[in-house]
Formats: C-alpha cells, structure tokens, sequence
C-alpha cells in the first residue's frame, strides 16, 4: 500500500495518469486518472473507488470500499464524482477545459490539440511545459484555435505505440523525419550530435578523427535495442576507441528530473573531458552549468559508410491521419519565424 | 504433420538408460534433504521435489522440479487414451498481453500469475468448474511496462511453507498466504527508475528465495539476490558484473576453464567502467542440487554497449554460474558466449540430470542453449562435456572442448552500415526463454526450438528520450526448411536428434513430459499438442482460443483424476505482433521479430484463458 502510494509522482506520471490536471489525461488500462489533485486525502481504498466511479465501473461499490463517503462530505463527494465522470469520460474530442496557455478573455477554443509528450525530459518537454516542444504546441495550438491536452508517458519502448497509436493523443512534437512509427511532416528543424567540452580545457576537438579523442576521457550516452546503438557508439567504434570511453543511460534515473543532463553536468565536473551528444540535449543543459562549455558540431556530418550524426526532426501523426498532417505542416510552414526564435531562446545547435 | 523420423533410440541407449533409474531412487535417498513443509492451515506438508520420483500429483514451483524436469510421474493419461482427451474447465485471467506462466497446483488449489498487473488467482479446485478462492493484486507501477523489454509478461510462481511467492513487472518480490491470498510480506528489489524489471518465476532453496532482474537493454547491472523466504529481507545479492567482492567470487570459486580465471575478471574483462552498466540481467530459469549443494543459473547478455565498444569477454555475461545457496558465493562458472555479439542472453533452463557418459555415470546439466548448441555439463566442475548443435547455426563453427570457447564464425559481426545476411540463429536464439522437458523414462529432452535465421543492417534512426539512435534494420525469416519452428527430441547422452516435429511458427511454449509418455506444448497458432513422448507421433491436439506461450503443466485433482492445464494467452517477444498490435507493415518492429510473423494475426487473436483437460 504505502510503496504505492508514496510512489513519485514522476512515476505516476510516467504512464500518463497522475497529472496536475487530471481531466486531461487518460491512460489506457486504467481509463481514468488516478487524482492527486483535488483530493487531498489520497488514502488508496477511497481513490480506487472513486477511479473505479469515475470509470463507470458503478457495480464496484457494491465490493464494500470503506471510508469513501464518510472522508468526504457527501455533496463534495458527489460533486467531484460528477465532474470527474463528466470531464474524465466523456469522449475525448469533447474535452474541452481549457489549458493554462489560453488565457482568459480569448475566444474559447473548441478545438483540442492531443500531445504526447515526456512529464521529465528537458530540453524537449516537462510536465511543468518547460520544454521546447510544449511551447511549439502552443504555438501550433493557438494556429489551430485549439487547446493543448497532454498525455504524459515516458519516452521509451511503446511510446507511440500506446499512446498515439491507441488515439490516445493525435501528435508527438519530435520525431525524425525518417521514422517509420509515424506519419510524419516536413521537418522543422535539423540538429546534429556535438561535442561537447569545458572553455578552459583548451581543447578544439571537432572531427571524429582527432588523435586527441584516443587518450581524453569521452561520455557517450547508451541504449541498446536488439542491436541498435547511439550514433557516436558506433562512430568511436569504428575508430577503436573503447578503452577510455564512459557511458551515460539516455533514461538516467528517472526518478530524477533531468536525468539526461548528467552526461554534460560530468564534463562541467571534469569527470570526463568531452561528451558526445544529441546538440538540443547540449545546447540546453551546457548554459546551465558554472563554468563555461564549448558546443562544436561534429564531423565529418555523415561518417564512413553511412552513418549520420545530423537528424531532421518533424511532428508526427498516426498513420492515415494525413489531412491533420497536412495542417501542421502548413502550420509549420507558416510559424517557421516563431518555431525558429523558440529554437534559439533553449539553444538548439542548428549547423 | 511431417514428422523427421532420424533414428530411435538403440538397444544400448536403454541400457544407459536403466542407470538414470537412479534418479527414482535419489528423491528417498534425499528424502531427508526434501523441505516437508506444513502449511499455515493445518494442511499436509507439502514435499518440494528435487528430481522425477515419488510423484505427489502437484506442481509446485514452474520447473516442476529443482532439477527443472517439467517430468510428472502421473501415467494415468497415456499414450493408449490421450485421443480421448476432453476439456475439463476453462478460467479468463481478463488480460490481453502475453502469459508465460506455468500455473501451479497445491493442496488442490492452482495459482495463476498473469501477465502485468500481475494479479494471482486461486482456484479451488475441490469445488465443480474450479471456482475463484480469491485474487490477489499487488498493484505495481504502471511505469514497468515501459521498462520491459518484451512484452509484460510473467512465467510464473513458486510455493513454499503456506506462501506463493512471485515477481511483479515493477521489480518486487512478494509472498502471498495461499490459503487466505493476504500479503504476507513485499519486498522491493529493483528500481524501475533505472530501467529494472523482473519476468522470471522465482525458486526457494531451503528458506531462501531466488530472484533475478531484467533490462540490460537499459544499462542495467544484472544480480541474483535471495530473499528470506519468511519475511522478504534480503539475505545475499551476486551481481553479473564488477569486482569479485560485489559477484560473490571467493577462495572457494574454481572454474573448470583458464579463461574463467583470473582477479576481478567481471572488472578486467570490460573497458574500464564500463561493467558499471553491463547487463548480465538473471531473468531466466534456476535450478538446485541439493547433494552438491549447488544452485545453476544462466546471466543474460552484455548490454547497453555495441560489441566493439566492449572488447573483452565481458565477464559474467552469457554464461552460467554455480553458486552456494546459502551464501550465494560462486563455486564455478562456465560462459557460453564470450563477448556476445548477437543478442544470445545466456538464461535458458538448465536440467540437472545424471547420464552414463564414456561408461561412467556422470552428474551433468543438460543445457539447450541459445546460441544453438545443447550443452552437457559436468555439474560438480563446470566442464563442458559435449555441445552439439541441435539447430542450423552459422554464428559460430562450434565449442572448443579444451578451452571451452565458443568458436566464432567472424563473418557474421555487424556493424553500422554493413548488411550481415543469414545470422542463424537469429537473436532469440536456437530456443528462448521457452523451457524444455526432460523425461528419465526415454532419456529425451524434449526442446521447444526456433528455427530462423536474420538479416541484419544498421541504418534508420530511432528516437527515443529525445535523442535519435540508430536503429537495426533487422529481418527475421524461417531458416532452412521454411518451418520457423520445431519441436525436437533429443539424446543428450549420443547427442543426437531422435525425431522432430516442424512447426509452422516458432515455438514459444514450454514442454511437459509425463510417466504416460506424453509431451505436451502449444504453439503461436492457439494448437495444444500431445505427442508420444518415444516416437513424436501426434496423439491429440485442441485449438485454445489464443496463441499459446505458456507452459503446461499436469496434476492429480482431488477427484484423483490426472488433469493437463496451460495458459493460453499469445504474446512475448515471438508474439508481440498481436498482443501489442504491431503493424504487419513494419518488419523491424519488436526487434525484427514482426517480419517473421506477419501472418500471426491471421492466425490467431489475443486474450488470457487458462484450459484445463482431463479423461471423460
């Protein structure tokens, strides 16, 4: 019981279902959130049978779930039932609660821009809409006359799977272009992998081929699936350079916020001399550190045989819905200005 | 069904047989060495068996056995009235994802674990239609499903002293009253934060319980760690990985090879640090010898690093360790697949038998290994006695007896954007997770085999947290034959392949043998299959509603009728195309696998359903 219940939030959030706005999210086995707002008293016996409610599973009162009128005053009680089941159940595209980003006085949206995005991966999005991609959404939301709802899940195996692919959300902010998970638009921007090192190392390392790279203490950031590495794994391999080189979890912990930034906080710490990683990654957490870091796009661009460490990045939609990509690529096309300034303000390396 | 008649066992493998009579007699000359447990209610002790003998008509841990048998000694169902075989019951777990689990039977209660959110059910079987006695639910993290590498999937659960006693997706161990299904005690053993899940069905091994973790893909340090079985506190862990201290590697480890050997090889064999985050995940299968007083487990691959990224064996990865239950300290180890380069995770089912090798009786362990060989190990040393390819291989060009290494075929190495064709077997191996059977009475292991072949190129970007990967561009086909399965009998002793039966998709069930000469598996297409255990005649099949990736099990009801049961449930890596409903279109999905099973969905639809047969 208590493992669940003081269980991080991030965790909660992970799949989609304790979010700070529970009307907007929906996860798929639990159909409703799991409140953490709007109920201050989280024992879990009253939650379950207010989910359960929520869910339209009436018939679970009947199992005898104790304390869930009496720790409510009934009206409350019934209240937040209604609400819940009126806005966590009805259809999605009636959702309608507007989001923080429209503000009062505009005209109402009717329209809803479903995202699915990450709760704790800066620079790209947080569930704190601290991230690049939350405010393009915004920024295409407000294109549309829509409202933003987010459907948090963390980015890992079966993120659009489950959730763009169900119709849970309608469109992830970055992919690449190239993705073949997801229909997907005319790319918004390109980034490429950088090196990454402190101004006061002195060093000007910006090839692959720099002799230098064979005794400096490099990070690389890892995942592995089935066979499928990082980028620069495959480029240092290729150069037979393993003995010194050091690798960082693209995850990390999760349980702590930005956890992808530990790579770069380890060149600032001097706990290894230069990094290896994706430029938005970089460019974000490097002006957050004390002391000064050098950001150089690698090269050669494209390694031998066919490697590249440059990536067009593009929103993606599911499969078939491409009259609705057709819109955000007009969207795009016509925001360019705007989405290219948000670029700039979170430093992302555009070489 | 064609059926590939290779030879049958001679006269003089009956002979050798008549020595593996002894195992009958092993259990009452271990009868002391038998854990009696009483239950918390008053109900007769339950005997914990190691090996095939006194058959009690129960299933009590998912191997059946200590020795990982899957044997029962009931005969009333036989090869003469299998054809007679009618469905009894049937129970929905009311989950779509993939269900590996063998259910078990005790004091004529099943359990059942299902597939995330791990809910286990009891049965009570005393009563018509085996209604629900209760279910238990542990609520784990929802964040595990995004961790698991493969489909959410659980094998199953183990019993000991009045517990069940299983694994959740989030990485906790829990022991349930089996009697009333209270939590007794939840002890949590991993972190889903860092990428750890747990899918193996636990063992207990005098008061200890023994889990492994998951998630190598995601830098994860694999460990066994056993927990005190009645109160969860955890007594000892051995990591896969890193300085001997933290492996449990002491005076007492002797590895029978020179290149087991060595200071801190789980430190010296890797890049430096880089075993930090080195994989050797223990998700697999454990088995116990209580005269040796040892237990054997297999550590998975090395990961998250690409092969050139790690040069050296990498220690302990791909391999099996020999360890002191009591203390978890290593007695030996033996790797199968040094500085693995195919995904070839070392946690196959390891089946402790004894066979007459060269005249002499031998204690060994008998191993169908990913990698497509099936090994015989001397279980006391570690020495590798024989290892025989028992699917096409090209991945390697055979096992070195004398150094004990694996010998690789280096054409087959891929690299980023370098087309490797025919890497056979493919990245689930000759045989996955999916548990042989052996039985002493024909002295065949009965192996559940994939038989496919990849082609892999390293091209496409993945993207995942933000950061573009580059993915594999993996596709997965039947390998010679064009059958992507086979179920295999196999003669350990003159290892050789007795007969076979190819299946159409590749096999993803476990196998159970019986007194009766009946093997039981299911296949990817729903079929529940019973064949005669000498000569791979099929005696019977049924169609279950979905794929089956469970393993089946078999047990005396207290009507004292024998009853066959398996969890039908299609899922798991093989699987996934239709659990997770992948798109056929997309042949890289779920790692390549999707290419080699884009007809599944026509063949089959998901759904959790446990069926129970017996005689009318």
């Amino acid at each position: 019981m208590s493992s669940r219940s003081h269980e991080s939030k991030v965790v909660m959030k992970q799949d989609g279902r304790a979010v700070f706005d529970f009307v907007r999210s929906r996860g798929r086995d639990d159909p409703c959130p799991q409140p953490v707002i709007g109920f201050h008293a989280t024992r879990d016996e009253k939650n379950r049978a207010l989910i359960k409610l929520v869910a339209g599973e009436f018939f679970s009162l009947a199992e005898g779930q104790s304390g869930q009128g009496q720790a409510l005053p009934p009206l409350t009680a019934l209240a937040l039932c209604l609400m819940l089941l009126l806005a966590s159940c009805a259809k999605r595209s009636e959702v309608s609660k507007a989001d923080e980003s429209n503000k009062a006085g505009e005209s109402k949206p009717t329209r809803v821009l479903r995202v699915c995005a990450d709760p704790n991966n800066l620079p790209f999005s947080n569930e704190r809409l601290e991230g690049f991609e939350n405010k393009i959404a915004e920024l295409v939301a407000r294109e549309m006359n829509a409202s933003v709802s987010y459907i948090w899940w963390a980015r890992r195996r079966g993120f659009i799977r489950n959730e763009l692919k169900t119709g849970q959300c309608d469109c992830v902010i970055g992919v690449p272009a190239s993705s073949e998970l997801a229909l997907t638009t005319a790319p918004y921007y390109r980034s490429s992998y950088v090196f990454v090192y402190r101004k006061d190392s002195h060093l000007r390392i910006h090839s692959f081929d720099d002799p230098a790279l064979r005794h400096l203490r490099i990070g690389i950031q890892m995942i592995s699936d089935d066979n499928a590495y990082t980028p620069p794994a495959y480029a240092l391999a290729e150069r037979h350079i393993a003995e010194n080189v050091r690798g960082y979890m693209i995850y990390g912990d999760y349980s702590q916020p930005n956890a992808s930034a530990q790579i770069i906080n380890a060149v600032a710490a001097g706990d290894i001399d230069v990094a290896i990683v994706w430029g938005p990654l970089a460019g974000f957490f490097a002006k957050r550190q004390t002391v000064p870091l050098e950001i150089v796009p690698v090269s050669p661009q494209v390694d031998k045989p066919s490697l590249p460490f440059f990536y067009d990045i593009s929103m993606g939609v599911r499969r078939g819905d491409s009259a609705f990509r057709d819109e955000l690529e007009n969207i795009i096309e016509r925001k360019r200005a705007d989405i290219e300034k948000i670029l700039d303000e979170y430093g992302v390396p555009r070489p | 069904m064609r059926r590939q008649s290779i030879n049958s066992p001679s006269i003089a493998n009956w002979f050798a047989l008549a020595s593996l009579l002894c195992l009958f007699l092993l259990p009452i000359a271990c009868s002391q060495k038998q854990s009696a447990q009483r239950g918390q209610n008053n109900l007769p002790p339950v005997p914990i068996p190691y090996a095939p003998g006194s058959e009690d008509g129960q299933w009590v841990m998912a191997a059946k056995d200590y020795a990982n048998t899957r044997f029962s000694g009931l005969d009333e169902i036989n090869t003469a009235n299998v054809a007679n075989l009618k469905l009894a019951w049937t129970f929905s777990t009311g989950l779509t994802n993939g269900h590996e689990a063998a259910p078990l039977v005790v004091n004529n209660t099943m359990y059942i674990v299902t597939p995330f959110p791990n809910y286990l059910y009891a049965l009570d079987l005393t009563k018509e239609g085996a209604p629900m006695k209760w279910k238990y639910d542990p609520q784990p993290s929802p964040a595990a499903q995004g961790v698991a590498c493969c489909d959410v999937v659980n094998r199953g659960c183990a019993y000991w002293e009045g517990k069940i006693i299983y694994n959740t997706l989030d990485a906790q161990t829990v022991a349930v009253d089996a009697e009333t299904g209270q939590e007794i005690w939840k002890t949590k053993v991993g972190d889903v934060n860092i990428g750890e899940s747990i899918t193996m069905a636990p063992i207990v091994v005098k008061g200890k319980v023994l889990v492994g973790n998951s998630g190598g893909e995601f830098g994860v340090r694999g460990w066994l760690t056993a927990l005190d079985a009645n109160t969860g506190a955890i007594a000892w862990r051995a990591y896969s990985t890193g300085p001997d201290a933290d492996c449990l590697i002491g005076p007492n480890f002797k590895p029978f090879y020179e290149m087991d050997r060595g200071a801190d090889l789980g430190v010296a064999s890797w890049p430096p640090d880089a075993w930090k985050i080195g994989g050797g995940g223990v998700w697999g299968w454990i088995s116990y010898d209580p005269e040796l007083n040892l237990i054997y487990y297999g550590t998975a691959n090395p990961g998250p690093w690409n092969p050139e990224q790690r040069p050296g064996d990498n220690k302990w990865t791909c391999g099996i360790f020999a360890r002191n239950p009591d203390t978890g300290e290593a007695v030996w180890f033996y790797q199968f697949t040094p500085h693995d380069l195919h995904d070839y995770d070392g946690v196959n089912e390891n089946i402790l038998v004894d066979l007459p090798i060269n005249g002499q009786t031998r204690k060994v362990i008998v191993r169908p290994e990913r990698n497509g060989y099936v090994y015989v190990i001397d279980r006391a040393s570690g020495e590798v006695l024989s290892a025989t390819p028992y699917v096409y291989i090209t991945t390697s060009k055979g096992v070195d007896l004398k150094t004990g290494r694996l010998i690789y075929n280096d054409e087959k190495e891929t690299g980023v954007g370098k087309v490797v064709r025919e890497i056979c077997p493919f990245s689930a191996g000759g045989k996955d997770w999916e548990p042989s059977a052996f039985s002493p009475r024909t002295g065949m292991l009965y192996i559940p085999a994939n038989n496919c072949c990849e082609d892999a190129e390293g091209v496409e970007a993945n993207y995942i947290a933000g950061t573009p990967y580059v993915g594999m561009n993996v596709k997965m086909y039947a390998g010679p034959g064009g059958n992507r399965g086979e179920f295999i009998a196999w003669d350990p002793v003159n290892q050789r392949k007795v007969w076979s039966i190819p299946e159409n998709f590749p096999l993803w069930s476990g196998v159970s043998v019986t007194a009766g000469d009946v093997a039981f598996y299911g296949t990817m297409d729903g079929w529940f299959k019973a064949i005669n255990a000498r000569t791979g005649e099929e005696l019977w099949k049924f169609k279950v509603g979905s794929g089956i990736v469970g393993q089946p099990v078999t047990y005396r009801g207290p009507d004292g009728k024998q009853y066959v049961a398996v969890l039908s449930g299609v899922g798991g890596w093989a699987g996934a195309i239709v659990a997770a409903d992948l798109d056929p279109r997309d042949a890289s999905g779920a790692a390549g696998f999707v290419g080699a099973m884009g007809d599944l969905p026509q063949h089959t639809t998901k759904g959790g359903m446990l069926y129970v047969f017996s005689l009318p």
